[in-house]
């Protein structure tokens, strides 16, 4: 390990006893002065902790994904969470990759070992300038505000409980503790086919049926901003569906059928956000955990 | 989870909270929750337990050993929340989904108590609830209904024994099922789970199902195709047979549009699966080329609607069938007027070209009548209606006009009969025939134009111009080499057929003789002129004279003597039968001409005689006596023998080599073809008197047929 990122870290939180995975960033909002100065230039930009919005309703629990659980994947998670929704977010590359000097030097760190901080601070070492100027540090930075690191989808244990001290610091934790997910959204189609294909792989041993949606987002700052609030959008669409059908209470018709349910509108919800978001692909499917 | 609000609700919340830190407390909570929700029926603790159970079953940290003693008293509740009456949406997928993770965990603890026949009742039981109300479930339950019944069916199928030691490790399946189980009978089994794949299945060609229904379906199969290989064929076989897109309504909209790309990545998703993990898959190309039609089928059906222009709103049952015409104002068609001297007021300014509506006099109908409808007529006029027929008129008044001028330009034009007094306006000052000369080439001048504006008739291509007579006669020799060399082909491959003798039918089937005799057909019979019909307007239009013809044909007959003389020992028959086709020739000629003789019309060509003798006079140069069978057989084949061939065929005696073919032949002749036979009599009796060194071979005929010569010659000599 990088020997400027233990100490920090051995420094930072009483939490890196233990082995693996390595300890969680301090909460943003209890910790917000990060120890040398770059990064306490960056901690402006991140957008601020505003009060999460205490919803008691009932909220449908999601997903994103992209190719490296960085940038479109977690603008969404952002997004997601500043709305009180539980979301998890995760990518499917290999590794998580991320624009170096040149387009052959990408900077290449694992899944799930490393923290955003540590590649905060890794970038932030290596030429402040550049990263900050391509948006990586911005980017970053945000991250680190909203979980610890980088997630694998294809190592995610869908089911097991995320309980740990550290998931429970991830923002939109709150509704995930049981592993488990209602819809998946994807940030690009080749994330989605890899997220179809390997829950065909694992069997689908919970019988719990998920939707799976692409929407196609540009690998880019502005097109994830601009992808997050469209997926909020999305989210908030099929959130009231789902809403209405669990308080449709005793509404059933006199042959002892509800009427459409939320998982048949699913399509048509998408269709009409497809309305509003026509340069956003989307594709979808039903999937089983 | 619903609303959880109150006290009791929030101790199920720190339970199930408890148990999700320390998995290990599941068995201990569960009891307890259970009781609670056989007390208490409200929703939200139905939901709420529904759910909880559904979760704790599928939980994959709890060992399995765990889940299955947890499961057995978890099915009497499963049972109840299935077949309540009012049962909630929510409810109902979570029991079914819990369902599905209990049915291995339940089917495992049958095989290590094969006695336990209550448990496997209430399986059995909650398995014929769901199965049975599957099909009536909404979508949203019906899904939770096919995965259940996947989990059945890839429960009740051979799985792999990974490691038979340890059998805790392997996965539940009929392969860990003894053959001699109480319960479980093994070939029961699996007919039953062959009718529950059958099924689902189905579900891919029903109709009455959704997109939702068929991504899961597809989905739930995706994860038999991987775990079961012995039922992938099967699968992929019903896939391969569907036709997913009958699930998309049409028209398209945006909602078709996600649907159809979405069923066609699920499809390749669960085909990409099957081959990444087995590459070399037998059924890969069946795969490939549904996932192509899928493709292409989705291309063909949003094409339909970007491409295609809606149908045009107009009425077209008046239109013409055959084509309809352009919607632009169709310029109004003017009829012809009659000349001056007949035309009347009433004929100028008629518009209808009925001959009943111009016949029909209006004063007849009654004034109130017209008071009533004349304003609806003025009213419903089209301006461009009018427009078109006040030009009418014009032009009408224009023509008769210019008439006018142009006989009065012609000075010395006399006046004409003063009598159309109904037309003061002009006066008639050129004579009645010139007017009506000028009026009919101006009126026939604009029906013409009418015809080609309004009606589209047949297009004819302008005829092409003649060919220079060089040049026919290039393409002629181009062709005739080309036939000669497609004759030369058959002979080289066709076999020799047996021959059918008279019963033969010239030119019915297709080999070298039909193509023969199609091909001097045509060179001999056109060029006669007797099949033109009598119709002189047709010679008139050809392209080519009379002459020009004959004269093509006759090159094209000194063609094919050379080429008959090229090879001539094996082309004897084609100069056989184009001469005999001549002779007919001529002899149809000959037959016509006698008939319509009225005198002053030139006899027809013969071609028979020119064309046997020139041939014969080619031919005398290379035979020799050893092809004296092949000139008995084309003397005796030739039709229309007379003197002058047979002196043609006597002359070759000149030779001495060639005596006694010579005289062969005419023997032949002789004794073979009696109408001929004086001829040749004495065409061998010239030959022994006037020819050196034949009296040796003819002596012998002649004392046969004429004594006489023989007997008188010697007196002559001596």
């Amino acid at each position: 390990m990088d020997p400027r990122r233990r100490t920090r870290s051995s420094a930072a939180n009483d939490a890196a006893a233990t082995p693996t995975p390595p300890p969680p960033p301090p909460p943003p909002a209890t910790d917000p002065t990060p120890s040398n100065d770059t990064a306490m230039v960056e901690s402006t930009t991140p957008p601020g902790s505003p009060p999460r919005q205490q919803d008691d309703g009932f909220k449908l629990k999601f997903c994103t994904v992209c190719a490296s659980n960085n940038n479109r994947s977690m603008e969404s998670h952002l997004q997601l969470a500043l709305n009180a929704y539980p979301v998890l977010s995760f990518g499917t590359g290999s590794l998580v990759r991320l624009p170096g000097p040149t387009i052959t030097q990408p900077n290449v760190y694992n899944f799930n070992v490393t923290s955003y901080d540590a590649m905060y601070t890794e970038l932030a070492t290596k030429d402040t300038r550049l990263y900050r100027a391509n948006g990586l540090l911005p980017m970053l930075d945000r991250n680190r505000h909203v979980k610890w690191g980088p997630e694998r989808w294809q190592d995610w244990p869908v089911g097991v409980p995320r309980v740990s001290s550290q998931q429970k610091q991830n923002r939109g934790s709150i509704g995930t503790e049981s592993g488990v997910v209602d819809i998946v959204i994807t940030c690009e189609e080749r994330c989605w086919d890899a997220v179809v294909e390997d829950l065909g792989n694992r069997g689908a041993p919970l019988n719990r049926p998920v939707h799976v949606v692409n929407v196609d987002i540009k690998d880019n700052h502005e097109e994830a901003l601009v992808g997050g609030q469209a997926i909020l959008d999305l989210a908030n669409s099929l959130n009231a569906a789902a809403r209405r059908e669990i308080e449709r209470v005793g509404e059933e018709t006199f042959e002892g059928k509800a009427r459409d349910g939320f998982d048949e509108s699913v399509p048509e919800i998408l269709a009409e956000w497809q309305e509003r978001w026509p340069h956003l692909p989307a594709l979808w499917t039903l999937a089983w955990f | 989870m619903g609303s959880l609000d109150s006290p009791a609700m929030q101790h199920l919340v720190t339970a199930r909270a408890a148990a999700l830190e320390n998995v290990a407390l599941y068995p201990q909570v569960m009891p307890p929750i259970l009781g609670l929700v056989s007390d208490n029926r409200s929703l939200d603790l139905q939901r709420w337990v529904a759910d909880f159970i559904a979760e704790a079953l599928a939980s994959p940290t709890l060992p399995t050993e765990e889940k299955e003693k947890m499961v057995l008293p978890v099915l009497p509740i499963l049972k109840s929340f299935l077949e309540a009456p009012d049962n909630d949406v929510q409810v109902l997928k979570s029991a079914i989904q819990a369902s599905a993770s209990s049915y291995p965990l339940v089917f495992r603890h049958i095989i290590t108590h094969p006695n336990d026949s209550h448990h496997w009742d209430q399986l059995l039981a909650i398995k014929s609830h769901i199965l049975r109300n599957m099909d009536s479930y909404t979508p949203g339950i019906r899904i939770c209904a096919i995965k259940f019944v996947q989990k059945v069916v890839q429960t009740q199928t051979l799985g792999i024994i990974a490691d038979p030691r340890r059998t805790e490790q392997n996965e539940i399946s009929l392969a860990l099922v003894p053959r001699d189980h109480p319960l479980l009978q093994p070939t029961k089994i699996e007919a039953e789970t062959s009718g529950l794949l059958d099924r689902v299945l189905d579900i891919l060609n029903d109709k009455s199902s959704d997109i939702l229904v068929l991504t899961a379906t597809i989905n739930s199969l995706s994860v038999l195709v991987k775990s079961r290989p012995a039922l992938t064929p099967r699968i992929i076989q019903a896939i391969v047979h569907s036709d997913p897109y009958k699930f998309v309504k049409l028209p398209i909209t945006t909602r078709t549009k996600i649907e159809l790309r979405s069923i066609e990545r699920t499809f390749r998703a669960l085909f990409s699966g099957a081959i990444k993990r087995q590459p070399n898959h037998p059924m890969r190309e069946k795969m490939d080329i549904f996932l192509g039609r899928l493709a292409q089928s989705k291309i063909a059906i949003l094409d339909e609607t970007t491409r295609k222009r809606p149908a045009p709103a107009e009425p077209s049952q008046d239109m013409d069938n055959g084509k309809r015409q352009k919607l632009e104002p169709v310029p109004i068609p003017i009829p012809p007027v009659a000349a001056p001297p007949t035309i009347s007021l009433a004929q100028l300014f008629s518009i209808s070209t009925d001959p009943q509506a111009q016949a029909f006099d209006v004063t007849l109908v009654p004034f109130d009548i017209v008071k009533k409808i004349i304003v609806p007529i003025l009213r419903g006029i089209d301006s461009a209606h009018l427009q078109a027929a006040t030009n009418m008129v014009r032009v009408r008044l224009q023509t008769i006009a210019d008439a006018h001028a142009a006989s009065r330009a012609s000075a010395n034009a006399p006046l004409g009969d003063d009598d159309d007094d109904y037309e003061p306006d002009y006066e008639p000052v050129e004579d009645a025939a010139q007017l009506q000369n000028r009026l009919e080439m101006e009126s026939s001048d604009l029906v013409s134009a009418k015809a080609s504006q309004v009606s589209l008739g047949p297009f004819n291509l302008p005829i092409a111009p003649p060919l220079p007579p060089n040049d026919l006669d290039k393409m002629m020799q181009l062709m005739m080499t080309k036939i000669f060399r497609r004759i030369d082909d058959f002979t080289a491959s066709t076999p020799q057929k047996a021959k059918s003798g008279l019963n033969r039918l010239a030119a019915s089937s297709s080999d070298r003789m039909a193509m023969l005799t199609n091909f001097i057909r045509l060179l001999t019979r056109p060029t006669a002129g007797l099949f033109s019909g009598g119709d002189s307007t047709k010679a008139d239009t050809s392209a080519v004279s009379a002459e020009q013809l004959q004269l093509l044909a006759d090159n094209g007959r000194q063609q094919l003597l050379q080429y008959i003389l090229h090879n001539w020992t094996l082309r004897m028959d084609i100069a056989t039968a184009w001469l005999t086709e001549e002779w007919y020739n001529d002899l149809m000629c000959k037959q016509e001409f006698d008939k319509e003789s009225d005198g002053g019309r030139k006899p027809p060509p013969m071609h028979f005689k020119k064309w046997s003798h020139r041939f014969l006079d080619e031919l005398s140069a290379f035979i020799s006596h050893e092809h004296q069978n092949l000139l008995i057989r084309f003397v005796s084949e030739v039709p229309g023998l007379d003197s002058d061939l047979i002196n043609k065929v006597k002359r070759l005696a000149l030779d001495p080599e060639r005596i006694g073919m010579t005289v062969k032949v005419l023997y032949y002749l002789t004794m073979f073809r009696p109408p001929v036979k004086e001829i040749c009599l004495d065409a061998i009796e010239d030959l022994y008197k006037n020819y050196d060194g034949t009296k040796m071979s003819t002596t012998s005929i002649l004392k046969k047929f004429r004594p006489h010569v023989v007997a008188e010659v010697p007196t002559e000599s001596s």
